[in-house]
């Protein structure tokens, strides 16, 4: 599954992450439980890590952000070459995933790792909230004929 | 100020003096007027020949999968070449383009409801109908951020005789589907009149 | 390359969230990456410069880069003006900035006459300098942005659409159909991404 990582000057740095569901296809108010590593961080000191669940848009907007789950925990050890971590909550009714043309709701798990030298590295794993199918332009609306002569005057 | 400046002119009109320097600084804020008054008035003719648009719904919020009873009401006079009632859902997202800001819409469900031609509207009484609506079950519920939205809502479209075609909307709301929901028997929820 | 999914859903390249100004590198008119550092160098100090473009041509994008540079060794403000409303507000900000201070604005023709001589009087008075995007010259230019099909051409593949969806032709078509407004152009690859990943019929737009 897809996961995004922002930071040019750290390619060995990596972020994976594990969910419960292998299809990552939850339904409204599901449990969920994600499970992730992090690897590559060297020698460099991380100052904290931030997890969260989020849903954003995408698409032709600007972005929209809302935040259901979040939690900054201290660093890790130093000697730790492989950071484990879970994260765990009932998902709330909405929005739903939506896979619009041009307005998209997703939701992610969002791993943040900060450094003492103000860096920050940030992986999104994306999942499903409801399995809607995407939608598409309408046609334009066809005349239905109606069921009764059509000369109408009083109301019924 | 406007006002003085009018009555001036027209005072010196009347004494038979002509001020040409007053009479063409006001020539272009009577054009204003003019074509406000005449926007105003074509207006009101069009509420009054058309009427108003009245929308009734049995429960509120919707839910998709739900069945709804709908009275669309039409008051007005003269013939109706066209009507129609459809349900739409509609995305919304506003970006920046460089300084300006810009929202494009787009219709992504429009499902027409029922349709009528050559209605007779009579002056008196208003034309109503009732159907049964459902909302599409494997779709979107109603979402609104502030660059981002989806919206549901009911659009009557009209031609009548003699006067331009006109679209109302009525915003609806729709919840996300849920199972151990019943749609409730409350008296019927207007959510909307347009005139 | 090939597309990225999100699960049963394709991503478009072209969304807002990864072509708004900041996220794309700057680059010249050619393609060619632009060194912000050695824009950054030439911003005198209480001074005003200009990035010039025409619409669609990278300044917003330019101006954030450098922004973002400029803030590593000064205090930045970064403001982008809608309309002649904007200035009231815009005036308190640089009266309150630190001296030797850098106040980014983004459309500076837009304040309007009165509010640019009032920007740059207290500009003056707090010793800040000004960096603003205009689309004609309005005094030391510090770049100018053009744009060519190459341009195009090298974003969209940074951006990194499957071939098979998006080719050179729909690029370099957008291209000429804009006129070279990049940013209209990709706008348009946005919709065509859309209806072929769809496989759907024209759009109903408003």
């Amino acid at each position: 599954m897809t996961s995004e990582s922002f930071d040019r000057s750290r390619p060995t740095l990596r972020i994976d992450a594990q969910f419960d569901r292998v299809d990552r296809i939850y339904a409204p108010g599901a449990p969920l439980t994600a499970r992730y590593w992090i690897a590559g961080i060297g020698q460099e000191q991380v100052r904290s890590i931030e997890r969260s669940i989020d849903w954003y848009t995408e698409g032709k907007g600007e972005e929209d952000l809302g935040v259901h789950f979040f939690e900054r925990i201290p660093p890790p050890s130093p000697a730790d070459a492989v950071v484990e971590g879970t994260v765990t909550t009932t998902l709330p009714a909405s929005p739903l995933s939506y896979e619009g043309v041009i307005v998209k709701v997703r939701w992610c798990l969002r791993v943040r790792v900060f450094f003492t030298s103000g860096r920050d590295f940030v992986s999104e794993h994306v999942f499903a909230v409801g399995d809607l199918p995407p939608a598409r332009p309408a046609a334009p609306a066809t005349r239905i004929a109606p069921p009764v002569p059509v000369i109408r005057g009083a109301s019924t | 100020m406007l006002a003085v400046l009018a009555v001036g002119a027209g005072l010196d009109l009347a004494g038979g003096r002509i001020d040409w320097l007053l009479i063409a600084l006001l020539i272009p804020f009577a054009a204003i007027g003019c074509t406000g008054i005449v926007l105003f008035v074509r207006q009101l003719f069009l509420a009054a020949a058309v009427g108003t648009t009245q929308i009734e719904i049995s429960d509120h919020p919707l839910r998709p999968g739900g069945r709804y009873d709908v009275l669309l009401a039409q008051s007005g006079a003269g013939t109706m070449h066209d009507l129609g009632l459809s349900l739409e859902l509609e995305e919304q997202a506003t970006f920046h383009q460089g300084t300006d800001t810009r929202t494009e819409s787009l219709v992504v469900v429009q499902r027409p409801v029922r349709a009528w031609d050559l209605l007779q509207l009579d002056p008196t009484s208003r034309f109503e109908e009732r159907m049964t609506v459902e909302i599409p079950v494997d779709t979107m519920h109603s979402f609104v951020a502030e660059h981002n939205a989806v919206r549901w809502r009911f659009v009557v479209r009209g031609k009548p005789s003699r006067w331009p075609a006109f679209v109302r909307v009525f915003p609806i709301i729709v919840h996300p589907r849920d199972a151990a929901r019943q749609p409730s028997d409350a008296e019927p929820a207007p959510i909307g009149t347009v005139a | 390359m090939t597309v990225q999914w999100i699960g049963r859903h394709a991503r478009n390249p072209f969304a807002t969230r990864f072509i708004r100004p900041g996220m794309i590198p700057p680059l010249d008119a050619e393609g060619r990456p632009v060194s912000v550092a050695a824009l950054a160098a030439r911003v005198p100090r209480g001074g005003f410069m200009a990035l010039v473009g025409p619409h669609g041509s990278g300044k917003s994008n330019l101006l954030t880069a450098l922004a973002a540079h400029l803030a590593h060794d000064a205090v930045v403000l970064q403001s982008r003006v809608r309309g002649a409303r904007d200035v009231p507000g815009l005036l308190a900000r640089i009266a309150r900035l630190p001296v030797g201070a850098i106040a980014c604005i983004d459309g500076w023709e837009r304040l309007g006459t009165l509010g640019r001589v009032a920007v740059r009087g207290v500009a003056w008075c707090r010793g800040c300098d000004l960096v603003v995007t205009a689309h004609r010259p309005c005094g030391p230019v510090l770049a100018r942005c053009t744009t060519t099909p190459s341009l195009l051409a090298r974003l969209v593949a940074l951006l990194g659409p499957d071939e098979a969806v998006i080719g050179h032709d729909d690029v370099a078509a957008a291209y000429d159909r804009h006129a070279g407004n990049v940013r209209e152009a990709l706008l348009e690859l946005y919709d065509l991404f859309e209806q072929r990943i769809r496989g759907s019929a024209a759009a109903v737009r408003t």
